[in-house]
Order: structure tokens, then C-alpha cells, then sequence
């Protein structure tokens, strides 16, 4: 088993590392301290990222993308996340969005939807499945469910009507995401993921209504949505179905390296920290009780990298990635990070519980990862729904 | 014009000195084995000059990256190929091990020489590693050309140069007849990023590989057998912080004690 990364794999995360200490890192505390979750998206710094192709990453090359990897895309999420991890998310979404396109869609239709993206200055896509009722955790990742679907997809003629309303749509009102993937109830004698056909919307099509901007505790530099669908048509050619395989982003992994760049920035502002304050006549790295933080700060980085890694290569590799895998490291990174996050503001004392130090932003950043894209409690579900279902 | 770049794969600056050993007896350095090394700080600076060159006459200038090392991953070459240059030349072979500024001079010398006519050749103005600071004076010396040292902001028009050059206190332009050396120091400014789509350009293009023979090279001029110059000791320096409180009854004599005591310990000139 050989874990040396290629030299391009090298080259495009030093890249990212070092557009991370030159770009984001100068401005993201001051983006996240800002009151309006409005004001806190960096669109200048989104456009460095266009600028760099950020947009492009997991978009097969034939169609204009990078046609990364599983692990290269990790690599650099790793990296941007460092920054920050709003910052990374919005790349990650984006990645999600063309990963189902282009899965689950047809070649016209991920073409058609590529097009406007590659081709222009820059764009990003969504893709929303949670409503105010539940969303990926009680419909996607629980076998069998009973949970029913609000938003409604029903064709009249050549066209989708679609209605109803999701919530915690990252991306969903960026001034440049092009197209929102939306999932809608179109079987209605089932219920869950059963029932769901996807649907490509651009965003300015009349009837899609951008609600209300949530005001996160965390990833404030990411902008999180509540969307509305009133009478909104869009063709019937805009269904994603018939796609095969294309693409490898391994979402599970990428919410694990967007952990490893969060509880990497609180592990070294700890590290240091740790070194330099002075109590008792010693810095307080000498002391036992913090040695074991850091050195448990260590192993859950390592653990968690060396997971990532795995699962993406497993994914790179294998024609459908295992998904009791890609549960387990989403689940362990995003709780091995909120360990880390706490143990770093707690090596900081009373200094890591005022507001604008790295290790208060990456407790609070740390959080959602453990709620979103299915709470961990559901995917531990999920997994041994699996696991039994295996024997 | 076609502009050679010399680049040196070197280990991280960025990595902690805690993670660095030595090998003092043998007088080498053992840089962390899990960590991949980068292009070198001045180097990158000096392909950021090349490709500004190029991005001035997209048609007419091309940029060839040469690098003497043995290395099995080319993290230096592609990194630069990402940031615009064209074609890529990896100097290398056992023989190569251990040159000091001279042999590193004379391996590029010997390839910039096969690689046939050309108009400027840059270099960093010393490497990240032993930062030394001779090679490219001495490859200017090989080749039998003009070398301006420590250049920022290049100019090419008719067949000549003009490079701007950092001094103590300001700057002097001087103008070169081509082809010529330039070093390059950070006066230049930060280099370009590689767009993400260059690099994956830049991962599929090919790198040569030119060993001792291919350049027409004695071994006993290289390497550790053929170097001019002798490491007599390595060692890592051991840093001592003192704090030292300054008295004084009022604040002009606390500056006075405070003057006294840093010029007492060299701090600064009398």
C-alpha cells in the first residue's frame, strides 16, 4: 500500500495551501465577524477562486473540468478549509451538485448544465433536498422511511410544475450560482428517496424565490438558503435520469478533509499556544494533562487523514464506493473534530473563549459537521442497517 | 526569445526546524522523509520573471525549466510547467550527488548548451537549502555571458535587456546585450499562483531526463568528487533566549540603559 501522493497531486495541493495563506486567511475572521449573514460572503475572494478553477474541479475534462480525482478534490478542500470553511464548502457544494449531474443525469443534460459555468467568468450550482419537515437523514439515510416529500414536481406536457420548499440550501443564493438541483416528489404512491426525482432549475427561472439567509453560528462564509417554489416550469428534458457513472467525488470524504483543514488550524493556534504560554514558571506544554490534549489532538488528525485517504482511493477505484465506508469516515472525522476543536479552546483557556481567535472560530465552524448531510446518529443508523443487512 | 529557468527541488522552508536532522558526520541534511519538498523560494520567483516575459509575447517566447537532482517525483519541474513555462529538463545521475555550487553550474551550463541557441537564462538568487548564491554567477562565467545579479522588473526590446536591480538603498537599471544571466531576487514580488487547469496541463506533459553522458559530462568534475568547495561542519545552531529587564528612574534614562545595553551586546553600531 502506497501512500506517496503523485507530484501533480502535490502540485495542486501546495496551490491550494498556499492561496489559503495568501487569500482567505487574511480575511476570513473579518468576513465571519460580521453581524449580516449577508455581509459575510467574500465574493471577491469567491472570484480568485474562479479564477483558479475551484469551480472546475470534479467537471470531466471532456466538458471543460479538471476531472479530479477523489483525492486530489480532498486534498485541496483540506487545504481551502484551513482557511476556511465556509470558504471550502461552497466549492464542496458545487461538487456535489455536478458529482449527482453527472452520475444520475444524461450526457446532454450535464453538458447542457456544464456550459454556462465553464464557458462564463464563473458560476456555481446547488443541490437541495432538506425541507422544514426532515430531509437527508430521515428519508435517504434510514431504510425504510415513511417520511413524506413536500416539494412537488408534476409535468404538464413538455414541462415540470414544480411547488413547495426546501431549506438549508447551501449555495442557494449566491449571486453567481447558476442552477439549483432541486429534489422533488414526482412518484407519489411512494414515499422517501423512492419517490424523489431531481431536477435542474436555473435560478432565474420565474417562480424560484430565495426566502430568508440562515445566520449561522459557523461556515458563515458560506451562504445557506431557504428556497420557495411557486408554479415554477422548467422542461421535462431537466429530470436527471440515465446517467451512469462518471464522476468520484466522494462527498463523505470531502466533509472529512473540510474537518481535517478545520481541526488542523485549531491543533497548531493549540500547538502554539501551548508552547509559548508561560504559567508557573513553565510553558504549559510541559504539563502532562495538556501534553495528552495535543498528543490526542495528533492521533485523531492522523486517524482521520489516513480514513480520508482510504475511502477516497476505495472510491477512485471501485465502480460504487461502499457507503457503510463513506458513512464511517464522515462520521468519525466529524467527531474526532469537535474533540479537537474543544480541546484546543480549552488549551487557550479563558483567551480561546473570546470571540476573533482561531480556536472560537473553529469551535464553533467544528459543529455542523456532525449535523449535516445526515446527523451522525443517523449514519451510525445507517451503517448498521447495513452491516445486518450483510449477514 | 526562448529563456532558460533553473529551479531546485528543495526541502519545505515552511516545515518546523524541530523537524529537520543532520547527519554530521557525513555532513548532510535529513529532511522529513513524509514530507514532499517545493520549488525554491527565489527560483519560483525567478519562472514568475520568465512567464512575465512571455505573457508580453504569448507567440514568440518560450520557457524551458532545467533542474539538476536526483529525484523520482518532479514536484519543482510541474510546478513550473503549471505557471506557464513550456518544456521541462530533468539534469540527473548518481554522478550529480553532491555538487557544490560549481558542479551545479557546470551540469547546467552543459545542458543549456545542448539545448542550443537561447536569449536569457535566470536563476533565484540562491537556493532555500544551503543558500549559497553562486550558481548563477557561476553559470554566467561558464557560459561566457553578461550576469546581472539580484534583478526584479525585466524588459526585453531589440535584442537587448533591461533588468532592474535591487540595491541597499534603491535600484539601478541596467541594460545587457542578449543572451545573458539574470538572478533574481524577491523584489519581484509574490509569484503567480498555477491556475488548477495548468496543472493538470502540466501533469501530462512530458519531462526529459538528461544523465552525464547525455551531456557530455567528465564525472569527476561533479558531484562530491569533483567540488570545489568543503563542508568543514554542519550543525544545528542552538538558539538561547534571554530576557533581560532595563532599569532606569525616568523614561529617558530607561532609553539611555537600553541603548547602552543593546550596542553593549552588538545589537546595533555605534
Amino acid at each position: 500500500m502506497d501512500f506517496e501522493l503523485t507530484d501533480t497531486q502535490v502540485v495542486f495541493r501546495n496551490m491550494a495551501r498556499e492561496f489559503a495563506e495568501r487569500e482567505i486567511k487574511p480575511v476570513a475572521m473579518e468576513f465571519d465577524q460580521k453581524q449580516n449573514p449577508k455581509d459575510c460572503l467574500p465574493i471577491d475572494l469567491y472570484k480568485k477562486g474562479f479564477e483558479l478553477d475551484f469551480h472546475k474541479m470534479i467537471i470531466p475534462e471532456k466538458n471543460g473540468g479538471l476531472g479530479l480525482d477523489a483525492l486530489t478534490s480532498c486534498l485541496m478542500l483540506e487545504e481551502l478549509a484551513a482557511g476556511d470553511p465556509g470558504y471550502a464548502t461552497t466549492w464542496h457544494v458545487n461538487n456535489i451538485a455536478f458529482t449527482f449531474l453527472y452520475n444520475m443525469g444524461n450526457e446532454a443534460l450535464a453538458e447542457r448544465f456544464t456550459k454556462p459555468i465553464v464557458e462564463s467568468e464563473g458560476g456555481v450550482a446547488a443541490a437541495s433536498t432538506t425541507e422544514p419537515n426532515g430531509g437527508v437523514t430521515s428519508s435517504q439515510l434510514i431504510a425504510p422511511t415513511e417520511f413524506v416529500y413536500e416539494t412537488t414536481a408534476r409535468l404538464d406536457g413538455d414541462e415540470w410544475v414544480i411547488n413547495g420548499a426546501k431549506c438549508f440550501c447551501s449555495n442557494g443564493g449566491l449571486p453567481f450560482t447558476n442552477w439549483a438541483m432541486i429534489f422533488c416528489r414526482t412518484d407519489m404512491a411512494k414515499t422517501g428517496v423512492a419517490s424523489l426525482t431531481p431536477i435542474v432549475v436555473p435560478t432565474n427561472t420565474p417562480g424560484f424565490k430565495l426566502v430568508g439567509e440562515e445566520d449561522k453560528m459557523g461556515h458563515r462564509l458560506s451562504d445557506t438558503h431557504s428556497l420557495a417554489f411557486v408554479d415554477m416550469r422548467v422542461p421535462k428534458d431537466n429530470a436527471v435520469v440515465g446517467g451512469k457513472r462518471v464522476v468520484t467525488y466522494e462527498h463523505d470524504s470531502a466533509i472529512a478533509a473540510i474537518c481535517l483543514g478545520i481541526g488542523r488550524s485549531a491543533y497548531e493556534a493549540a500547538l502554539d499556544f501551548a508552547r509559548q504560554r508561560v504559567v508557573l514558571g513553565k510553558p504549559i506544554i510541559k504539563n502532562q494533562m495538556i501534553q495528552n490534549k495535543i498528543a490526542e489532538m495528533y492521533i485523531g488528525l492522523e486517524a482521520t487523514r489516513a480514513l480520508m485517504w482510504r475511502t477516497t482511493v476505495y472510491s477512485d477505484t471501485h465502480p460504487l464506493a461502499d457507503q457503510k465506508l463513506a458513512r464511517a469516515v464522515k462520521t468519525f472525522a466529524s467527531d474526532t473534530l469537535n474533540k479537537i476543536a474543544t480541546d484546543a479552546l480549552q488549551i487557550h483557556g479563558g483567551a480561546g473563549y473570546s470571540k476573533g481567535t482561531v480556536v472560537e472560530k473553529a469551535y464553533r465552524d467544528a459543529k455542523v459537521t456532525t449535523i449535516y448531510e445526515g446527523t451522525n446518529e443517523a449514519q451510525k443508523i445507517s451503517i448498521s442497517q447495513m452491516i445486518e443487512s450483510e449477514l | 526569445m526562448r529563456i532558460v529557468v533553473c529551479v531546485k527541488q528543495v526541502p519545505d522552508p515552511e516545515v518546523p526546524p524541530s523537524r529537520f536532522r543532520i547527519d554530521a558526520e557525513a555532513k548532510t541534511v535529513l529532511p522529513p522523509s513524509d514530507l514532499p519538498p517545493v520549488i525554491s523560494f527565489f527560483d519560483v520567483r525567478a519562472c514568475e520573471a520568465a512567464v512575465r516575459l512571455k505573457d508580453q509575447d504569448k507567440t514568440g517566447t518560450t520557457v524551458t525549466i532545467v533542474s539538476v537532482g536526483q529525484v523520482k517525483m518532479y514536484y519543482a519541474l510541474k510546478h513550473a510547467l503549471a505557471m506557464g513555462a513550456d518544456d521541462a529538463y530533468s539534469l540527473q545521475d548518481e554522478a550529480f550527488e553532491g555538487s557544490d555550487s560549481f558542479g551545479t553550474a557546470l551540469i547546467l551550463a552543459s545542458a543549456i548548451k545542448r539545448l542550443g541557441d537561447y536569449d536569457l537564462v535566470l536563476c533565484g538568487r540562491q537556493s532555500s537549502d544551503w543558500e549559497a548564491g553562486q550558481t548563477g554567477t557561476l553559470l554566467a562565467e561558464m557560459l561566457g555571458v553578461p550576469l546581472v545579479t539580484v534583478g526584479s522588473e525585466i524588459h526585453c526590446a531589440d535584442g537587448k535587456i533591461r533588468i532592474r536591480r535591487a540595491l541597499k538603498d534603491g535600484y539601478e537599471e541596467l541594460e545587457t546585450q542578449t543572451p545573458c544571466v539574470a538572478t533574481i531576487g524577491g523584489e519581484i514580488g509574490l509569484p503567480r499562483l498555477p491556475k488548477a487547469m495548468e496543472i493538470v496541463k502540466a501533469g501530462k506533459k512530458p519531462i526529459t531526463v538528461w544523465n552525464a553522458q547525455d551531456l557530455g559530462i567528465d564525472p569527476s568534475q561533479v558531484g562530491r568528487q569533483g567540488a570545489h568547495t568543503e563542508v568543514l561542519k554542519l550543525y544545528i545552531p542552538v538558539r538561547e533566549v534571554k530576557c533581560e529587564l532595563v532599569e532606569g528612574g525616568s523614561t529617558s534614562e530607561l532609553a539611555a540603559n537600553l541603548i547602552a545595553k543593546l550596542k553593549q551586546t552588538g545589537a546595533i553600531q555605534n
